[in-house]
């Protein structure tokens, strides 16, 4: 069972919300925990559950320590114990057993590693009950995707959860909109990407490359914000907020911009704790790059630990660099178009090192791509007109054209506005589950 | 106000599923799946399945995939997209036509059938850019090979000429009953078969107007109308017929007729025509003023040619080789036919191993050869 399947959206999702509404106020921290063990143990079982619930128990009395400890090295201990432990699993199971790595492990490793890190820096407190800080790491709906969340954020909200109709209404739309994203906007980019990259080296052409790329980069974007914007969906549904992790990452007009719109709450979390004890751009120039190259890294190693994907991290950051350090101050003042032009092609470009199986292949992409090759095939033709509406939706999703759009018209006309929203919540379910099943 | 209505429908939207699961009786199969997991379960008992099928293809046609499962989706019809498994697999088939036309050491023919895709091509979606197996190309490429070895039936331009007529189902990978009359007209001249019948000599019998076939499952696409399953009477002469099925359980079914049209009632039009197709069919033909005997060969698309060919034969026999277990191959004698026929379509002869059952056949023995 996974937050895109008929048994969550038809069964788990209808169940859990009437069991959580029919819980007093008090139990329901509770009551969501419980429904997130649930869910977990139907997707990764009792080994996933296990795990799951020893990395977050380990933490939470980790931080009690370390809150009940004056010794500043026993502090410090704790935090490398915890540090250790969580990086420890997400790297092992990354670089020993890519292929059963259990759902949501990096965001519940991080969320709760940042708890500790929280303690230790005095941002949040403990308590004995564990089962709001729990809560926080395991809370379902972000685990496959994320976001990255914080106790302060967090923690407070879980002390009045209210089932509203207003938030039900507002959650359900996200939800069935995030459902939409993930099930035919990234699911369909990832299928044309698939049957793309199927396209023997010696046939394909420059067009058949650039589709590739974009239908990947739209494949990642639309599943990761597919899934965050559920996640802020059924948030809403139980009662609280989490917060945004894609804020039109397609608009940037730099690299380092778009490193803060894409994933958001992972780069966040890598700059709060990685980057600024580091020393962040302080310093000189040698640990400026160097402290950019980790940062880069450990956002691309939330993928996964691919060569490809690492050097997707370097490559990125090398423009990071240039758009910090070596480009003259007045390349900020060239027409916002062109700079938007110029973050949309690297980043564009950039999906060579993901589109590779291994580095080999993403080479040669790349020798295709400079030594030339025809303009155009049949066969990219035919994907592309066969997928021209989904391409078609995702360029107005990446730009952030229907929010806008929804958001004008809900001001100038709000009543048939909030009628259209009921219509297209109809819509996007029938839709969906017509893909689903 | 409306913030509130929106909750309260989504609420209604995604509980009314269940609800209806819980009152039907399938909730708690779903629940608690006997061998099966969750998610196979809940699809199995979701309601309306075929209408979730035809709006997930409807939903992709309009978004411009005009191709799914493997079926082109053209305005009025459906057509198999012809995916080959590989140009071995293409040789091996040939090279045992060869083979096995050296063994029988009778008058052997190959008749290729090109699907409705290789003929219609101007209705196939996106006819300048899809992915279209050339098959003429590959019909003249067997052909040529084949040269010395047999005698090589070309059904394609009879066919091409009549592509504007109703010759392949709409919803079916098959020829139709008509498409069937113009590969026997070609068929006819290359067996050597004296008098080939015109198409007025037959009686038409349409038994069913609402027919859909497979193609239909795999792209359930509303726009494509039903087919119609003809049946062809011939008109000229009494002939009475012997029909037997053979199935690889050694379990017979006998008709005394070419149209047992009573399996219309058990599901589907199509088995009606030649009671539908088995591993062996043998239809021994009665009062039939010619002593000829033809073994075919081939695959499901027999059912649209053979009623007109079987005018010409006092015994006609059928091989479906893609499905025969070789333990029912020991009771056919292929020395014992004036004429032995390989027909395929072209997507079967292309997409696997077609002939390997009949590897069996060793070098005839003076006693086989009669």
């Amino acid at each position: 069972m996974g937050l895109c399947s008929l048994s969550f959206l038809y069964l788990f999702l209808p169940l859990s919300l009437l069991v959580y509404w029919a819980c007093p106020l008090g139990l329901r921290p509770k009551a969501l925990l419980f429904l997130s063990f649930v869910f977990y143990y139907g997707t990764e079982g009792w080994m996933g559950l296990g795990l799951m619930v020893f990395v977050l128990l380990s933490d939470w009395m980790l931080a009690g320590r370390l809150l009940g400890s004056r010794n500043a090295k026993l502090r410090q201990a704790f935090v490398a114990c915890a540090v250790v432990k969580n990086i420890g699993i997400f790297l092992g199971y990354h670089i020993f057993a890519p292929s059963h790595i259990p759902l949501g492990l990096g965001v519940y490793c991080l969320t709760s590693l940042g708890y500790v890190l929280d303690c230790y820096h005095g941002f949040a407190i403990w308590g004995k009950d564990p089962s709001r800080v729990l809560l926080m790491s395991a809370f379902f709906p972000k685990l496959p995707a994320g976001p990255i969340v914080y106790y302060g954020r967090m923690v407070p909200q879980f002390f009045s959860l209210r089932v509203t109709l207003n938030n039900i209404g507002e959650g359900g739309s996200l939800f069935l909109l995030g459902l939409f994203k993930k099930v035919i906007l990234g699911d369909s980019m990832a299928v044309l990407f698939q049957s793309l990259h199927e396209i023997p080296k010696y046939e394909v052409s420059l067009l058949g490359i650039w589709s590739m790329l974009v239908s990947l980069s739209f494949a990642l974007y639309f599943t990761l914000w597919g899934f965050c914007q559920m996640a802020e969906g059924l948030a809403l549904m139980f009662g609280f907020r989490i917060a945004e992790n894609f804020n039109d990452p397609f608009l940037s007009q730099s690299i380092n911009e778009f490193f803060g719109r894409f994933n958001a709450t992972v780069n966040r979390f890598i700059r709060r704790h990685v980057y600024m004890p580091l020393g962040g751009a302080k310093g000189g120039s040698p640990s400026m790059v160097c402290n950019i190259l980790i940062l880069s890294v450990c956002m691309a190693s939330w993928f996964g630990l691919r060569p490809n994907i690492l050097l997707w991290g370097i490559f990125l950051s090398l423009f990071v660099m240039i758009e910090g350090y070596l480009l003259p101050r007045g390349w900020k003042n060239i027409a916002s178009f062109f700079q938007w032009l110029y973050c949309a092609f690297v980043i564009q470009f950039s999906m060579v090192f993901w589109a590779g199986d291994n580095l080999s292949e993403s080479f040669s992409y790349l020798r295709i791509l400079f030594r030339g090759a025809s303009g155009m095939d049949d066969r990219s033709i035919y994907l592309l007109v066969s997928n021209y509406l989904v391409l078609i939706l995702c360029c107005l999703f990446a730009l952030g054209l229907p929010r806008k759009a929804a958001l004008l018209v809900k001001r100038i006309f709000p009543g048939p506005a909030a009628i259209g929203e009921i219509l297209l919540n109809f819509l996007l379910l029938t839709s969906v589950t017509a893909y689903l099943l | 106000m409306y913030k509130k209505l929106t909750g309260m429908l989504f609420l209604v939207m995604v509980a009314v599923i269940p609800l209806w699961l819980f009152f039907t009786g399938g909730f708690w199969e779903i629940l608690f799946p006997e061998q099966k997991k969750l998610e196979e379960a809940f699809a199995e008992h979701f309601p309306a399945n075929a209408f979730w099928d035809r709006l997930r293809t409807g939903l992709n046609y309009i978004g411009g995939s005009k191709e799914q499962n493997g079926v082109f989706i053209a305005e009025d019809m459906l057509m198999l997209n012809v995916q080959t498994a590989g140009q071995d697999v293409i040789d091996s088939n040939a090279t045992q036509v060869i083979e096995l036309s050296l063994r029988f050491e009778r008058p052997v023919y190959l008749m290729l059938i090109p699907t409705a895709s290789g003929i219609q091509q101007s209705k196939v979606p996106y006819n300048n850019f899809a992915p279209l197996y050339d098959q003429r190309a590959l019909i003249d490429r067997i052909y040529r090979r084949m040269a010395g070895n047999l005698t090589v039936i070309d059904v394609y331009p009879a066919l091409f000429n009549h592509q504007s007529e109703y010759i392949y189902y709409r919803t079916d990978n098959a020829p139709t009953g008509m498409g069937g009359y113009y590969i026997y007209t070609t068929a006819a001249k290359k067996l050597g078969l004296p008098q080939v019948r015109g198409i007025d000599q037959f009686d038409v019998e349409h038994i069913d107007f609402n027919y859909y076939g497979d193609l239909y499952d795999l792209a359930p696409y509303n726009a494509v109308p039903a087919d119609r399953v003809s049946l062809y009477h011939f008109a000229r002469g009494r002939r009475g017929y012997i029909m037997t099925h053979h199935d690889n359980r050694d379990s017979i079914r006998r008709y005394y007729t070419l149209y047992p049209e009573y399996r219309q009632q058990l599901g589907d039009s199509m088995d009606v025509v030649l009671g539908g197709v088995s591993p062996i069919i043998d239809i021994q033909v009665e009062n039939s003023q010619y002593n000829r005997q033809l073994l075919i060969f081939g695959d499901h698309t027999v059912q649209s040619y053979l009623p007109f060919l079987l005018v010409h034969y006092s015994r006609v026999t059928f091989v479906e080789t893609a499905q025969v277990a070789p333990e029912l191959l020991t009771k056919l004698n292929p020395w014992d036919y004036s004429q032995i026929l390989f027909a395929y379509s072209v997507d079967r002869f292309v997409s696997g191993e077609q002939l390997a059952a009949l590897s069996r056949f060793a070098a005839p023995t003076a006693v086989q050869k009669g």
